[in-house]
């Protein structure tokens, strides 16, 4: 049957399965049947409150089962959900919530009282998770006991399913519009792709306000299968993430780079085998070749694939990587395009350029693609410059490889640095960086600089002492001249965003200090 | 039996280390028995980064092993793990 909204799959799954286990998190779990029903008295009771189709319902909890439920009773109330970060500042979350004009919020009873102390005007309405509910909601148990069903809430592929806000280059975080038509696009394309299956268990790493939370979600519905979420402790030790992966014998994992590189380097695999793992997926940032292949190495069984796509894309390319890259090599392809997915390379002058080789602008366009960004226009004509097609901002070019075209990420389009009149590419300093034995991790960055254009900086993090002298020569060894960053700053560890990502912002920052701009030499 | 004064110095030293990772104004009104995860919002990378400071400080190795919850629970208890290492 041709499922066009995001959440039908649980429908479905509840009546082939009502008693296979759907998600689990915390040692708590719930079956298929559970789960829908749990959901249809979410959506019961925020219609009776007057949530309609094309609402917006905050969701502010930790990631528990009560969470997932909450998703799915917000969707099938014809309402999209929008995730706010439970470690985010309460007056974030309030911004957010004013922003997209939250109708209702399902939330943890400190978390409601924490938004409301922000004096911010948010929700009114929704359900509690906890003993008390304030003036206006209902507490999680009574829903639950309740005898509300939901009524047809008449959505269609169209109408949005969730809002996932972004940083924004202004300090405005930014709300990222994703339809049903869109996350399904994403979700049916990975289904049928990695041949997802009832018997496979999917990890749950990623934040549910972090967008590769709905594959773990929305592609294990699909699936049948079912849904685990690493509990908070377990991510930050990864012995015991090892352990526990083995223990919850996960078959899917899908994470950021980052996290991964942290189990390989701490997570004594060797002892404790992840080899449950039939399929590892990751995506959001360039995941450093060594680690890779390390991993590649001590989980030898998984197949390895790179997911490429900013937040207003999904997933919109992919790439196995069937052989472990060495420490010198490009970093692994982002790949093809996804189903129903093109993808065009678009050079300065605005012609498409479909040579090897040659770097452009990657522009993104199907079915996958978001609708735009909540209540900003300007924005959104800026990046969707016709439906169903976005800008991404990121460089890329074409790769010919023996199995067939690729795509390769070369870096930022506005990373693109320029330092006396030379093209520089920041990645591949740090490449050059990596080749060092010691470095763990290495980052470049473009102070801008009046005169020069931009100086380049770099920081390497290595677990013992660096010798700048020694990596200068190396950079020397392997960059044209103009690439050799002037100063190579080593510290123990590269400072990380929330998401994981290596904190750039605070990178440039710290440059900036460093540097001494060539318009106060003498 | 009351702590000798290295243990006490470890302690601070501890606490020290950990202000600086994660803000003197979190730490504040934290007793070292207190636990640390219910306290506060320790991510990934704080923890690596105590590691780090850990084993430059004390001239400690911290194993993959030793990064388990029980070690970080507390001040006390990350003072304990390096009263530990020391003794090796």
């Amino acid at each position: 049957m041709t499922r066009y909204l995001i959440h039908e799959a649980l429908a479905d799954a509840a009546q082939r399965w009502p008693d296979k286990t759907a998600a689990r998190a915390e040692g708590r779990s719930l079956t298929y049947g559970a789960l829908d029903l749990a959901a249809d008295r979410v959506a019961g009771a925020l219609a009776a409150m007057g949530v309609a189709g094309g609402d917006r319902v905050g969701v502010y909890m930790d990631k528990t089962v009560e969470a997932v439920a909450a998703i799915y009773g917000i969707l099938r109330s014809g309402a999209a959900y929008v995730p706010l970060d439970p470690d985010a500042p309460p007056a974030r979350c309030a911004l957010i919530g004013q922003d997209c004009a939250l109708a209702a919020l399902v939330a943890d009873e400190p978390r409601v009282r924490a938004l409301q102390e922000t004096g911010g005007a948010v929700a009114a309405r929704g359900i509690v998770c906890g003993a008390e509910a304030p003036s206006g909601f209902e507490t999680w148990a009574a829903v639950q006991a309740g005898a509300q069903t939901s009524p047809a809430a008449g959505t269609i592929d169209l109408d949005l399913a969730y809002i996932l806000y972004t940083s924004g280059s202004t300090g405005r975080p930014k709300g990222v519009m994703i339809s049903h038509r869109s996350a399904l696009t994403f979700v049916d394309w990975a289904c049928g792709e990695f041949s997802l299956q009832p018997d496979d268990t999917f990890s749950s790493h990623a934040p549910f306000h972090f967008d590769l939370s709905t594959f773990d979600l929305f592609a294990a519905a699909s699936a049948g299968g079912t849904v685990t979420v690493v509990p908070r402790m377990t991510t930050l030790f990864p012995v015991r993430l090892a352990q526990w992966i083995a223990s919850e014998a996960i078959t899917v994992w899908y994470s950021v780079p980052s996290a991964l590189s942290m189990l390989v380097r701490y997570g004594a695999l060797d002892e404790h085998p992840i080899d449950s793992i039939r399929l590892l997926l990751f995506a959001g940032e360039v995941f450093p070749n060594k680690y890779l292949a390390e991993l590649m190495r001590l989980a030898p069984k998984a197949r390895y694939f790179n997911l490429y796509g900013p937040t207003e894309t999904n997933v919109c390319t992919f790439h196995e990587v069937l052989d472990a890259p060495a420490p010198g090599d490009a970093p692994v392809p982002i790949g093809r395009p996804c189903a129903n997915t093109r993808c065009l390379v678009e050079d300065e002058q605005g012609n498409v350029v479909t040579a090897a080789g040659v770097e452009g602008e990657l522009i993104v366009q199907g079915s996958i693609v978001a609708r735009g960004y909540w209540g900003d226009q300007e924005k959104t004509v800026e990046r969707f410059t016709a439906p169903g097609t976005y800008r991404t901002g990121d460089v890329v070019r074409w790769s010919d490889q023996s199995h067939g075209r690729v795509l390769r990420f070369v870096g930022r389009r506005d990373h693109m640095v320029k330092s006396r009149g030379y093209r520089i590419e920041l990645g591949e300093i740090e490449a050059a960086l990596y080749a060092h034995a010691e470095v763990e991790e290495a980052a470049a960055v473009a102070v801008p600089d009046e005169l020069l254009g931009s100086r380049i900086l770099a920081f390497c993090a290595a677990p013992g002492a660096l010798d700048e002298a020694q990596l200068h020569q190396l950079c020397q060894d392997r960059l044209p001249r103009y690439m050799v960053p002037e100063r190579i700053a080593t510290l123990r560890r590269l400072p990380r965003t929330p998401n994981g990502k290596v904190d750039r912002t605070h990178l440039l920052q710290e440059a900036t200090r460093l540097a001494v701009s060539s318009t106060r030499s003498p | 039996m009351m702590p000798n004064i290295h243990q006490v110095d470890r302690l601070g030293t501890v606490r020290e280390l950990l202000a600086n990772i994660v803000g003197g104004e979190v730490l504040r009104g934290v007793a070292d028995e207190d636990q640390l995860f219910e306290r506060m919002v320790l991510d990934s990378l704080h923890l690596i980064t105590l590691v780090s400071s850990l084993e430059e400080r004390f001239g400690v190795v911290v194993t993959p092993e030793d990064l388990v919850p029980e070690n970080f629970q507390s001040i006390a208890a990350i003072a304990g793990l390096v009263d530990l290492k020391m003794q090796r």
